[in-house]
């Protein structure tokens, strides 16, 4: 269960950090000044509580499938878990699950490793994209 | 990153199915993911395309491709592309001219790709010409006024 609890509370330091960030936002229109941006922790938060979300399901019910080897990179476990709920869920949510992970996964890598941060747009996306991740999974896998 | 026919066949099928589809392609080489960007997002969002792209992500998870992914996304994505290249453009039945030369099919216009033409100025231009009552007309457009894209109002003067 820790890997549900763990997603849990990644998605719990998302709203946290928004919510920072919305207040950062108001005191920087009344004061003018530059203050720190709190867009890429929440956005590795957002992928974080997809991803565990994801482990979680493998371990749990795909227990055949799953491998806890650290060395196995994201992109796998990823494709272990879209291998085996294609036949779970609807096809729309299949595209919109598939989607969510990999532009997530690509937002996730580009504000951990490049210069760029994140935009206010860019933030709300993903919070999207994170919510539908959740809202699917435990409205169309009926174990979950 | 040797999936590049694979790519163009999933590009092809997207235009067979949905041929008013214009598709751009990028990769990004941190996530190591194919992107497929699909316009118009009114096509994209439908149900009709989401089941048709689930099919494609089966496709690619059947080749057993390991170390790299394929995205489907919309210009409404969160992803956004930096230098895509254009794949796909529905057939029209117009001529365009731009220095002398001639493109009988807006296909051609993926030669333009390489020049400064910002994506998605070079997209609203498009559908200006293909919904422009002289659609079947010769247009000329000298190539500085594309090239003065992004934006409606330049394509606007010449469609007028």
């Amino acid at each position: 269960m820790s890997l549900l609890i763990k997603s849990q509370e990644n998605k719990k330091a998302f709203l946290l950090l928004k919510e920072h960030q919305q207040a950062d936002n108001r005191y920087e229109e009344v004061d003018g000044q530059n203050n720190v941006c709190f867009r890429a922790p929440a956005i590795h938060c957002c992928y974080y509580s997809c991803f565990q979300r994801l482990l979680f399901i493998l371990k749990e019910y795909f227990t055949e499938h799953f491998e806890e080897d650290p060395k196995i990179g994201h992109g796998t476990q990823i494709k272990t878990f879209l291998n085996c709920i294609g036949g779970l869920v609807q096809r729309t949510s299949y595209f919109e699950l598939d989607t969510a992970l990999k532009e997530l996964k690509n937002l996730r890598n580009t504000v951990d490793y490049k210069d760029d941060l994140p935009t206010s747009s860019q933030l709300s996306k993903a919070e999207d994209y994170m919510i539908r991740f959740h809202s699917i999974l435990k409205r169309e896998l009926p174990h979950e | 990153m040797n999936n590049a026919p694979l790519i163009k066949e999933f590009a092809n099928k997207i235009s067979a199915n949905f041929p008013s589809t214009f598709t751009w392609y990028e990769y990004n080489a941190l996530s190591c993911t194919h992107f497929l960007l699909v316009e118009p997002v009114e096509i994209y969002d439908s149900k009709v395309f989401k089941e048709f792209g689930a099919d494609l992500y089966f496709d690619w998870l059947k080749n057993g491709i390991e170390d790299e992914d394929f995205c489907l996304i919309s210009s409404d994505s969160l992803t956004q592309l930096d230098q895509p290249e254009l794949l796909c453009a529905p057939k029209n039945e117009f001529t365009l001219h731009i220095d002398g030369q001639e493109f009988q099919d807006v296909r051609d216009f993926g030669v333009l790709t390489d020049a400064t033409i910002p994506c998605e100025g070079f997209v609203d231009f498009i559908y200006l010409i293909e919904f422009d009552s002289f659609k079947r007309e010769t247009l000329e457009v000298p190539t500085q006024e594309i090239t003065y894209f992004p934006g409606y109002d330049t394509g606007y003067s010449l469609a007028a």
